[in-house]
């Protein structure tokens, strides 16, 4: 199931027309961060919930205020933070990896990330908006991030970012420009139905003898 | 002048891309320039002299755009990255590829012509336009003279 992980609907785009829109893109599902359960025109939307939080104790008390059913990313900040962050129950991806400071989402984060099936998310719409060094800087940040995914074997999600039907992109162009920093269209596509595996409770273990 | 034999010629590729929204009626000029602008912007001039992109038509919510065969993915990266042309937010999805203008007028769907539903464009009433079956998009003049539009979907008491 194709799905867009990030997609506001505070901007000039009602919900119902930002699926529509997903839905004519080739998109089977989006994460409305705000947004309510449902589905319109074909595509399953998703609540989601981004928790911005200063310590692990805040940002797991917000996890906790999360409504069920709702997939929640936490923004990465400090080094010491984002190594806790991804231990963290409830949290289904890692957000703003492209904001961080260099090696701030270390191989310690990524490997504890790895370990609890916690995805990272690369945000679209900085690549798309930005021009020149901030553009760079994102790159550079997202390379890095393949890198620790190549060898630790995280899961990635892919969001938009967007705040309005004018800023989603077909999946097609979404492989185009994950292939800048690094990304093959089979991981594009792994990334992009990402969030289904992601939503799925994890089964009790089962003894089988 | 007298033109290169086929063999000698540069093998190009077409993009047919949707202009979205479909309210906006581009000249071909304005969005060459952005386009232009994108490519060098993520390529530099070395990467969009070899990407060698054109914009050949604009015809009724869609574009065709030429590059060099082998480049049309990067092509299609810059497209990606074009949000505005002469002001006016767009966005440009690629629809499909050939090796032929021919194949890709096929492929053109029809964007349906909005229908006017009522409002004079103030803030209170927002001038609405409908959009195939389901979809409004409805135009407010802010204070600055500029149109601001909000995209909806039609109520479905309404359709």
């Amino acid at each position: 199931m194709r799905t867009d992980a990030r997609i506001h609907i505070d901007g000039d785009t009602t919900l119902e027309r930002m699926a529509l829109e997903a839905a004519a893109l080739g998109y089977q599902a989006i994460v409305a961060i705000g947004g309510v359960s449902g589905s319109f025109g074909g595509v399953q939307v998703i609540p989601g919930v981004s928790i911005c939080a200063p310590n692990p104790n805040r940002a797991l008390t917000a996890i906790r205020r999360a409504p069920a059913g709702a997939f929640v990313t936490l923004q990465l900040g400090e080094g010491a933070f984002n190594r806790s962050a991804a231990s963290l129950p409830g949290v289904h991806a890692l957000s703003g990896v492209h904001l961080c400071r260099k090696n701030a989402f270390d191989h310690v984060a990524a490997r504890t990330a790895a370990e609890r099936g916690v995805a990272v998310e690369l945000l679209l719409a900085p690549l798309v908006r930005e021009r020149g060094g901030a553009r760079q800087s994102v790159l550079r940040r997202y390379a890095d991030v393949l890198v620790l995914q190549h060898r630790y074997g995280f899961p990635l999600v892919i969001g938009s970012g967007a705040g309005s039907c004018l800023d989603l992109r077909s999946p097609r162009s979404v492989a185009a420009l994950c292939g800048l920093f690094g990304l093959d269209h089979d991981g594009v596509d792994a990334a992009l139905s990402g969030v289904e595996s992601l939503m799925r409770p994890k089964a009790p273990l089962r003894v089988i003898e | 002048m007298k033109p290169r034999p086929p063999t000698l010629r540069q093998d190009r590729r077409y993009l047919l891309v949707r202009i979205a929204p479909s309210l906006v009626r581009l000249e071909g000029k304005p969005l060459y320039l952005a386009i232009g602008e994108a490519v060098t912007a993520l390529f530099g001039d070395q990467g969009a002299a070899r990407i060698d992109q054109a914009v050949v038509m604009v015809i009724s919510g869609y574009a065709v755009v030429r590059c060099r065969r082998g480049e049309e993915e990067r092509l299609i990266a810059a497209l990606a990255t074009v949000t505005e042309v002469e002001g006016q937010r767009v966005a440009l999805h690629p629809r499909a590829t050939s090796g032929t203008i021919r194949s890709l007028r096929d492929r053109i769907v029809p964007v349906p012509e909005p229908v006017y539903l009522g409002g004079d464009g103030s803030e209170e009433s927002p001038r609405r336009l409908r959009i195939g079956a389901e979809r409004v998009d409805a135009i407010v003049h802010d204070y600055k003279g500029e149109n601001v539009l909000r995209f909806e979907t039609i109520h479905p008491e309404d359709r």
